[in-house]
């Protein structure tokens, strides 16, 4: 029963109807590709691109003779964050975590953020990679710890940090005396993050170079600290 | 146009054709490696494709030089094969994405898509039976219950974007054969209770027409997928972020290798990168309608534009959902996705075309169906 006269104008029609629809294809291609390219990129860039801070490291501080009497540390902990509050999903990863480094702790459904392992060196963050990129619930987040030699008048005189904003600030002693020039200037950069907010590699880009502080070299010896006198 | 000179035009035509698709194909590989490149595996997914690929090659080469009268005097024998898979992968087969359809080898993990290899078996039984018709009405009728029949365990999966594909085939093939418009008009009618109940047990379907008419309503559910389609458009501009750049399709556009691939090229190539894949497109199909009209046997006439027309029909589909002016929908791209079904059922279908180009009855001989 095929319309063997009309069969070309029909196929015709067909193919008009799909030209018209390629056309209106192309159109909004031509839309979002050129025209409207930078309202888009701007929204989205909203979601995807983070301006963060850094800090620089907390300059050391130094007795009359260069001794180090106090200086920063940083570490590496691999976190759990309970993202599902699946008990099947915690076994699986700490399942995969254990095989590679036995001494890791198997999170609990409980805690939010739980530490699975501490003090990771370079060859344990890169064996961690493929993992994290894997599971979402993985994060390797870094630490900064002051350390001061290990006595107490010279603890004391030194005096204490705290964690503000991520920044080691001093709240006493001679860290809360030179604060300023021991921290330095913050930089700057800008990163993209993917749907699961992990950092795209190599989207880094540099904004503000952070300027490093000053060591400070104290007026007295070690031993004078020892003994308590005052600079 | 004598006997002789079709066949030399049919041949060169054939060697085009295939050239083309190969090239094609090995654009879409490139694609895939591209949305992968940030991946823990980069490989893996372009891989498989060229396993799929070399595999779909054999099997256009091996369709082409089956005579056509093959498929067409099979056309019930596959059909029905075909719908019975369509039925089986409801019972027996695995959910991926929400959606029932698919067989999966367990020791392989590889999977296969009834829906996909049932095309070309649903358009040479739609064909037969235009063929084989003796009045309009009836055979309006018999090809609307092989559509409703073919549509519903589609429906069920449920992969409204395959439904689509087939309904629109559908009526497609109704227009070739000439049924009378009035009887075409009817169609909507028809589809009003099938597409209330689609809407009633597929309540997401209204999601994502919510989050196509306004994606800033519910950016992070409904409207995500859109906002995802038009950043990495955006992110292409005029020539592309380069290969291996596709940062945007990488990190957030949802499936960039295979029901967003048009989006990840977009981003790779830009517009002026991404035309020549869609020129190339319209150069295949053009070519071969073309040709197909030279042809006096009005039976290979009507499958091959039936056939060109359902692979358009895909491909503007999914480009369509790629620039954001349709709602999301699961398709692929025919060639240039990833997925072993898709690729191998579409180069399936292009080797039953050169068939059917290739053993052109002689010029008396019109319908050899019946």
């Amino acid at each position: 029963m095929l319309d063997k006269k009309n069969f070309k104008k029909q196929t015709d029609i067909i193919i008009l109807c799909f030209a018209v629809w390629a056309l209106l294809c192309l159109a909004m291609f031509f839309y979002y590709a050129v025209i409207a390219k930078a309202e888009y990129i701007k929204l989205g860039n909203k979601i995807a691109i983070r301006e963060l801070i850094y800090y620089p490291e907390r300059s050391k501080i130094f007795d009359k003779n260069g001794i180090t009497l106090a200086w920063s540390e940083k570490y590496y902990d691999l976190y759990y964050n309970n993202l599902t509050g699946s008990p099947k999903r915690i076994k699986i990863i700490y399942r995969r975590i254990k095989s590679i480094f036995p001494n890791a702790k198997k999170p609990t459904q409980e805690s939010l953020d739980f530490v699975m392992l501490r003090n990771l060196v370079p060859k344990q963050v890169s064996a961690l990679e493929k993992f994290i990129y894997l599971h979402q619930e993985l994060q390797i987040t870094p630490r900064i710890e002051r350390k001061v030699v290990d006595y107490p008048k010279v603890r004391i005189y030194i005096g204490k940090v705290k964690i503000v904003k991520r920044q080691l600030v001093g709240i006493s002693g001679v860290e809360k005396l030179y604060d300023q020039a021991l921290n330095g200037t913050p930089g700057k950069y800008k990163i993209m993050l993917d749907r699961n907010k992990n950092w795209i590699k190599n989207s880094g880009k540099l904004i503000n170079l952070a300027v490093p502080g000053k060591d400070i070299k104290l007026q007295l010896t070690l031993a004078e600290i020892r003994k308590g006198q005052k600079q | 146009m004598k006997q002789e000179q079709l066949n030399r035009k049919v041949f060169n035509t054939t060697v085009l054709v295939q050239s083309l698709l190969f090239l094609l194909c090995i654009w879409g590989c490139l694609a895939i490696y591209n949305s992968n490149t940030l991946g823990a595996s980069p490989l893996y997914f372009v891989g498989r494709q060229l396993l799929w690929l070399v595999m779909g090659m054999m099997i256009m080469f091996l369709a082409q030089r089956i005579p056509f009268s093959f498929y067409a005097e099979n056309a019930m024998t596959g059909g029905s094969i075909a719908y019975i898979s369509l039925l089986a992968v409801l019972l027996w087969g695995t959910e991926i994405n929400g959606m029932r359809g698919w067989f999966t080898f367990g020791w392989t993990s590889a999977s296969i898509q009834p829906s996909e290899f049932a095309k070309p078996f649903f358009i040479l039984m739609l064909c037969q039976i235009v063929v084989k018709g003796k009045n309009n009405f009836k055979t309006f009728l018999r090809l609307s219950l092989t559509a409703l029949l073919w549509l519903i365990p589609i429906l069920l999966q449920p992969d409204a974007g395959t439904a689509l594909v087939y309904l629109l085939t559908f009526v497609i093939v109704c227009v070739l054969a000439g049924i009378p418009w009035k009887y075409l008009a009817s169609i909507p009618a028809l589809l009003t209770p099938i597409a209330i109940w689609v809407l009633y047990a597929n309540p997401y379907i209204i999601k994502r027409f919510s989050g196509f008419w306004n994606p800033s309503s519910d950016p992070l559910q409904s409207g995500w997928h859109i906002r995802q389609f038009q950043f990495t458009i955006a992110r292409g501009g005029w020539f592309g972020a380069k290969m291996g750049n596709a940062t945007w399709s990488n990190s957030y556009l949802p499936l960039a290798h295979s029901d967003s691939v048009f989006a990840t090229i977009s981003e790779s190539l830009g517009f002026v990168g991404t035309l020549p894949i869609l020129i190339l497109f319209g150069v295949i199909i053009f070519v071969l309608y073309r040709l197909t009209l030279k042809l006096k046997s009005p039976n290979q006439k009507l499958f091959i534009i039936a056939m060109l027309s359902l692979i358009t029909v895909q491909a503007l589909i999914h480009i369509s959902v790629n620039v954001a002016l349709l709602p999301t929908t699961g398709l692929t791209l025919p060639l240039l996705s990833y997925g072993g079904s898709s690729l191998l059922s579409t180069l399936l279908t292009f080797g039953i075309i050169l068939s059917a180009l290739n053993f052109h009855p002689p010029e008396e001989e019109h319908n050899f169906y019946i």
